[in-house]
């Protein structure tokens, strides 16, 4: 057998190794583009799960619950969580829809929850909160006082729940909106998502 | 010392323009291929104080200013943090194509080399190989 009859085997093998050389500047030529961009925020309970929520709510007592941001958006993204607390009458943020119809709560924020969150990266952190608020026997409501988030007691004052009696309880609503920032314009726009608590404040306690 | 609400507000206005300015530093250091994950930590501290410096103005301008000035503390030296990783960033990035386009090329080469050789000794010899 003739050198020439060697030749595409000698090719072949010197292409496969040019290959396998050049496979790692490749990758980066060659990786399928990502088309989704975007960000899960969600509510864990203490064993991370979904399930076991705060929901009847003893005055003066912590609860804790987890919030989790998972970055999908190519970047490291900046996020604000603005925390709010509204009753049933009061403006809802909304998470349904085109990205551009949702609006957020116009509640003003109770605080600022901020998180830089590395590209496919996940930022957790535990919430512990509690209510301080009493029932108004003569207005049948529930008036709130303050809040107590991880150690940070945010004013309530001013805001107060009547009795629903088609769901039975005190709604309370405790809600988490997601905010990310804006470079270009250097402002804060509404992430579309927001994650909440719906709670019963009960009388006892 | 108590403070104005005034320089409170420049203050908080201050902090939150050097966390854009940091924030923004990070963004260029990660296109240009650098590992942020470590400038991250600081960031996140920085903004919290400035999160808790938002939250007393109304009542405690004093600690208002302590803790945006402490937040702008928490960003001293950032910029030059975060440009000097993405200058690294872009050479390793650099360094990494190179060696693997120039590694394939020179078995390309290499290749040819031989099979030249080969070829020139396969014909002097004229015996199979």
């Amino acid at each position: 057998m003739g050198l020439q009859n060697y030749r595409v085997l000698f090719m072949a093998v010197t292409g496969i190794l040019a290959l396998l050389v050049a496979s790692p500047a490749l990758s980066r030529l060659l990786v399928y583009p990502r088309t989704e961009f975007f960000t899960e925020l969600s509510l864990l309970d203490l064993n991370h799960r979904a399930e076991n929520y705060p929901y009847n709510i003893t005055r003066g007592l912590n609860y804790s619950v987890f919030l989790e941001i998972a970055n999908h958006l190519g970047y490291t993204a900046y996020y604000l969580v603005e925390v709010k607390f509204r009753n049933q009458t009061q403006s809802a943020p909304t998470s349904f829809g085109p990205l551009a119809n949702r609006t957020p709560s116009s509640l003003p924020s109770l605080y600022n929850i901020t998180a830089f969150v590395a590209d496919e990266g996940v930022w957790e952190q535990l919430l512990t909160f509690s209510f301080d608020y009493a029932y108004n026997e003569t207005l049948s409501r529930v008036e709130f006082h303050s809040m107590v988030l991880n150690g940070v007691v945010l004013d309530l004052r001013g805001s107060s729940s009547r009795w629903n009696s088609t769901l039975n309880r005190f709604f309370g609503d405790l809600v988490f909106e997601l905010w990310l920032f804006n470079a270009t314009t250097s402002s804060f726009q509404y992430h579309a998502r927001f994650v909440d608590l719906k709670l019963n404040m009960t009388l006892s306690g | 010392m108590v403070n104005s609400e005034n320089e409170a507000t420049a203050k908080i206005t201050e902090a939150e323009n050097a966390l854009n300015s940091a924030y923004e530093a990070v963004l260029q250091a990660e296109k240009a291929g650098a590992n942020v994950t470590d400038l991250l930590s600081n960031l996140t501290e920085a903004a919290e104080l400035l999160s808790k410096a938002k939250l007393v103005l109304s009542t405690n301008e004093s600690a208002a200013v302590d803790f945006a000035v402490e937040s702008q503390a928490k960003l001293n030296g950032f910029s030059a943090k975060a440009d000097a990783l993405a200058v690294a960033g872009a050479q390793q990035r650099y360094w990494d194509f190179m060696v693997n386009i120039e590694g394939s090329v020179a078995v390309v080469c290499g290749g040819l080399i031989v099979w030249t050789v080969l070829k020139k000794k396969y014909e002097k010899t004229g015996s199979e190989v």
